[in-house]
């Protein structure tokens, strides 16, 4: 079913690009590939100690790092819709003697999302300032280091809103910020063992994707 | 052998004088001719740096400043009116005000050889300099001039301006009078804004009485007539605010002119609504009128005049000069022509014309030609209309006269008509008695009187000129008002039985009956328009239906277009009092707009041309160049009539353009580029100083500027004269480069989508 919706956009993307030769969007060029990094500085949560490392638990210089890859297309002066991949991974726990477990969190996750950008402020997709929508599916995997054969997984959904803008620069690419929150949709996830809903990790995963601050670069492709 | 020599040299003669007359019955509007000269191709900001260097190093760093200023604003502010297409060059008019030029100039070739002379297509009489050596001479005084040594003093005055360099010396007194108010120091350290103006214009009356002093020791060394110089002070300087024609030396008779004698109702229509209507207790104007209008008009005297000026108290009692009021930048006329007179040798000598009479003969008459068509672009319908008419009488079988006095005549019942009655119509204090009596006749008519001698005017010219389009374009606009379905607009044609048996007799042709149902089927489809633009809200339904397309996308479907003169504008409005426009920023991007809508059209396949004679390289520049002066003058007229529906005047040159381009859409684009202080709350940077830690933000929020780029295209169709897309987008980012290019690619693309069923 995943698979049939994924390939009903794509089919959708050039369908609508194939319209007319010429297009709008940046330059006539409208589907974009790019990469970007979302970060955000762990000690924000140190509730949660959620990237805390052995040599350093107070996670003061930690840093939340996602790496996502991104794939856009413009269908209007305003409007665009995109996919994208993600994952991070946690570095090593050390939680303090009532959770003594030393676990690897592996996330990759893939979403789509729709952008609306500002006609107040003059924007002209992909240029300009813009709302972010994001419906995201994440796959987790919890790996215990001593004991690697010892996982657990869950599924999450959520919900991401995002705030941000978009550049030109060197005259063809186009430099992307942005601010990231995500409200996860408890009824659409499921996980066990270490990885039960509302559990400490499940709360490490909240605080994790909770807010970021995105910089990336997209490149013009079509 | 002989003979045949002086049969040639019979023919040669013939030949010369057949160049040199004009055809005025088929007069041909001038345009510029031969290469674009180079004063109009160079960049202002290499004219800028050019000049720059001419400021001399052993001036004081202030000094420096200024003048640098002064060299920056200047050639900006000059080619602006280089490229406004309001300047002529290589014309008729232009070559013998230089000739005039060579005769006064002769002997000093070094001075001749720095100025050029240039006539602005303007109505109003003036001339001006240039630090550069260009100077201006409007059309309304050329038009004005009566004799070649009149030209040949102000031309002397203009000179005497350069070579005292009264221009740079204005800017830099005024900027210290600023500077000193400012700083609160020197010997303006006191004065208010009032005294600033005074100061200046007193320093400017001082130069202007300085150029008349040197520009007639100029003059007294040519061999132009001395007797010619205290005239100069009457229709061209004093006079200047009256109606051209008392210059005229016959007078038509303008009333049987606008209502042909033959049409005897509706003269007696006429006449009766100037009884009606006229509550003015003119009785010699009453009682002797009989069956002609135009004699009993004929048969007042001026003496009459001041009755009717006492009576009515409608017009201010003619005064005598006053002095010269301190707020002006010349001193009076009379004062001038007291001051001159004075240094006039007391024998009167020189000639009147040394280059040519012929030739002033020719020119002047162009120069009223032109100015007839110069009063209609600006609404100045009255003047037009009295101008033409006189014209008329010498030249009664122009047909460019004829299609002046159509245009001028249907401008002024269209205003009429829309209640849009300028000030430019009646603006004289006083006037002389002719053209007094014209304006109480056109004042007296009603609207529909008006309408209806335009109407029939136009249709007599529909019928001599049939294939004039702008014949026909108007007389389908005459009767799409007959068709108007707003009720307060049918009151007023109601009972009127003029207008009726004006129509059935019209009616009668297969012609206008055809041009009737042609009309009615326009104003169908106009009220189904408006019925649309009804369903929008808003103040103006028009305006809100805009704002809707330009955000929404407003697909026009056009596959070839003209982009005209596509400007770049940059200003920083973060100091008061400062100057505001960065020229050499915008003419930097000034030069890439061309490029990127050429490659955004290309982008495209869209069949774009842009006309920018400064950017244009190619051998057309000239051609390029007279296009955009017509497109220019097409655009500002139909802004003017922004209230009143109506067929530009130049509908039929306008038409012919659109047929050498093969399309009808034409499209002014353009950016506007602005830096100004952010708005912010004011509280937040005290706020903000509390924090040491926030600081950084304190000096962000200090320095914070905010930078919006609107870049607008207004989207003419002029076949239909119509503008039929104005979108504009107000982006919150300095607009450069890459972004620029995007955004007029997104309005390229915009006009050539189409429309999805």
């Amino acid at each position: 079913m995943k698979r049939i919706t994924f390939s009903s956009i794509i089919l959708l993307l050039f369908i609508f690009s194939s319209v007319e030769s010429y297009s709008q969007g940046f330059g006539g060029k409208r589907l974009f590939a790019g990469y970007n990094l979302s970060m955000f500085h762990a000690t924000a949560f140190s509730d949660y100690a959620p990237t805390g490392t052995a040599r350093n638990y107070k996670a003061y210089d930690a840093w939340n790092v996602t790496h996502h890859l991104e794939l856009e297309y413009v269908l209007g002066r305003l409007h665009v819709l995109g996919v994208n991949y993600f994952r991070y991974r946690t570095n090593e726990g050390l939680w303090g003697d009532s959770y003594p477990d030393y676990l690897h969190l592996n996330v990759q996750g893939y979403g789509f999302y729709y952008k609306i950008f500002s006609a107040r402020k003059g924007s002209i997709a992909p240029i300009g300032t813009w709302w972010k929508f994001q419906l995201s599916n994440m796959h987790c995997r919890a790996v215990e280091i001593l004991d690697p054969g010892n996982t657990d997984n869950s599924t999450r959904m959520d919900f991401r809103i995002a705030f941000g803008k978009q550049i030109p620069i060197f005259s063809g690419l186009l430099l992307n910020m942005s601010a990231e929150t995500a409200i996860p949709i408890s009824e659409l996830s499921t996980g066990q063992g270490y990885l039960e809903p509302g559990g400490y990790y499940w709360e490490r995963l909240d605080s994790y994707n909770g807010i970021n601050v995105k910089i990336g670069l997209s490149l013009p492709l079509y | 052998m002989k003979c045949s020599h002086q049969v040639l040299l019979l023919a040669l003669l013939c030949l010369a004088f057949v160049l040199s007359a004009q055809d005025f019955d088929n007069y041909v509007p001038i345009r510029s001719s031969g290469k674009l000269p180079v004063e109009f191709r160079t960049s202002s900001t290499e004219r800028y740096e050019e000049e720059r260097n001419t400021i001399s190093k052993r001036s004081g760093r202030k000094e420096r400043q200024v003048q640098d200023k002064f060299y920056l604003e200047s050639s900006f502010s000059i080619d602006q009116i280089f490229l406004s297409g309001k300047v002529l060059f290589n014309d008729p008019i232009g070559s013998y005000i230089n000739k005039v030029a060579d005769e006064i100039l002769k002997d000093d070739p070094q001075l001749r050889a720095k100025l050029r002379f240039y006539v602005v297509k303007s109505v109003s009489s003036n001339a001006f300099t240039t630090q550069r050596g260009a100077i201006f001479v409007t059309m309304g005084m050329v038009a004005r001039i009566e004799n070649e040594a009149q030209l040949a003093f102000i031309l002397c005055h203009e000179i005497a301006h350069f070579k005292e360099g009264h221009v740079l010396k204005s800017y830099v007194h005024q900027s210290v009078i600023q500077e000193e108010q400012g700083k609160g120091k020197g010997r303006y350290k006191k004065a208010n804004n009032l005294e600033q103006i005074i100061q200046q214009s007193e320093y400017s009356q001082e130069n202007e009485r300085k150029a008349d002093a040197i520009g007639l020791e100029l003059y007294l060394e040519s061999s132009y007539s001395t007797a010619a110089v205290p005239s100069v002070f009457g229709p061209l300087i004093r006079d200047v605010d009256k109606p051209i024609s008392p210059l005229f030396r016959g007078y038509t008779d303008i009333f049987s002119e606008l209502v042909p004698a033959e049409n005897w109702d509706k003269q007696i229509r006429v006449a009766d609504s100037i009884i009606e209507i006229r509550n003015r207790p003119h009785k010699s104007m009453i009682e002797n009128f009989g069956k002609k209008p135009h004699y009993i008009l004929e048969g007042i005297n001026l003496a009459d005049d001041i009755d009717i000026i006492k009576n009515t108290g409608k017009k201010k009692k003619l005064t005598k000069p006053q002095e010269t009021p301190k707020i002006a930048s010349h001193p009076d006329a009379n004062e001038r022509e007291k001051l001159v007179t004075q240094n006039l040798p007391k024998n009167t000598s020189g000639s009147l014309f040394l280059v040519s009479e012929a030739e002033y003969a020719t020119v002047i008459n162009m120069a009223r030609f032109e100015l007839s068509e110069l009063l209609i672009e600006n609404t100045g319908y009255f003047d037009a209309l009295y101008l033409t008419l006189n014209l008329l009488g010498e030249y009664p079988n122009s047909k460019y006269l004829k299609k002046e006095l159509v245009k001028a005549l249907y401008g002024f019942s269209q205003y009429r008509f829309e209640d849009q009655e300028k000030p430019s119509f009646f603006k004289y204090k006083s006037l002389p008695w002719p053209s007094r009596r014209f304006e109480y006749f056109l004042e007296d008519l009603s609207k529909v009187e008006l309408y209806l001698i335009a109407l029939t005017k136009v249709w007599d010219s529909f019928e001599e000129y049939p294939d004039d389009p702008y014949y026909r374009k108007v007389l389908l606009d005459l009767i799409f008002d007959l068709l108007d379905t707003d009720p307060d607009f049918i009151k007023i044609f109601e009972d009127e039985p003029t207008l009726n048996k004006t129509l059935d007799q019209l009616m009668e042709n297969a012609e206008f009956q055809k041009m009737y149902d042609e009309a009615q089927k326009e104003r169908k489809r106009v009220d189904e328009w408006d019925e649309f633009l009804g369903t929008f809200k808003g103040r103006r339904s028009k305006a809100a239906y805009f704002k809707k397309i330009t955000r929404r996308g407003y697909k026009l479907g056009i596959d070839k277009l003209v982009v005209f003169n596509p400007g770049f504008y940059r200003l920083d409005i973060r100091k008061k009092g400062k100057n505001p426009i960065q020229y050499v920023a915008a003419e930097e991007q000034q030069s890439n707009i061309r490029e990127y809508l050429l490659k955004a059209g290309n982008d495209l396949d869209l069949d774009l041309k842009v006309l920018d004679s400064r950017t244009d390289q190619s051998d057309q520049q000239t051609e390029s160049f007279n296009d955009i002066s017509l497109l220019e003058t097409w655009q500002a007229e139909k802004m003017m009539h922004d209230e009143v529906d109506m067929v530009g005047s130049k509908y039929g040159e306008i038409q012919a353009m659109a047929e050498k381009y093969g399309t009808p859409y034409f499209v002014n684009m353009g950016v506007i580029s602005v830096r100004a202080r952010f708005p912010q709350n004011r509280y937040v940077p005290y706020a903000l100083a509390w924090v040491p830690v926030l600081w950084p933000f304190l000096g962000y929020e200090t320095f914070r500027h905010e930078e919006v780029s609107i870049v607008y295209s207004l989207v003419y169709d002029v076949q239909e004269g119509e503008l039929i897309a104005a979108p504009y987008n107000a982006m919150q980012a300095k607009v450069k480069n890459v972004m620029l290019y995007n955004s007029l690619y997104y309005d390229l693309y915009q006009m050539k989508s189409k429309k999805q069923k």
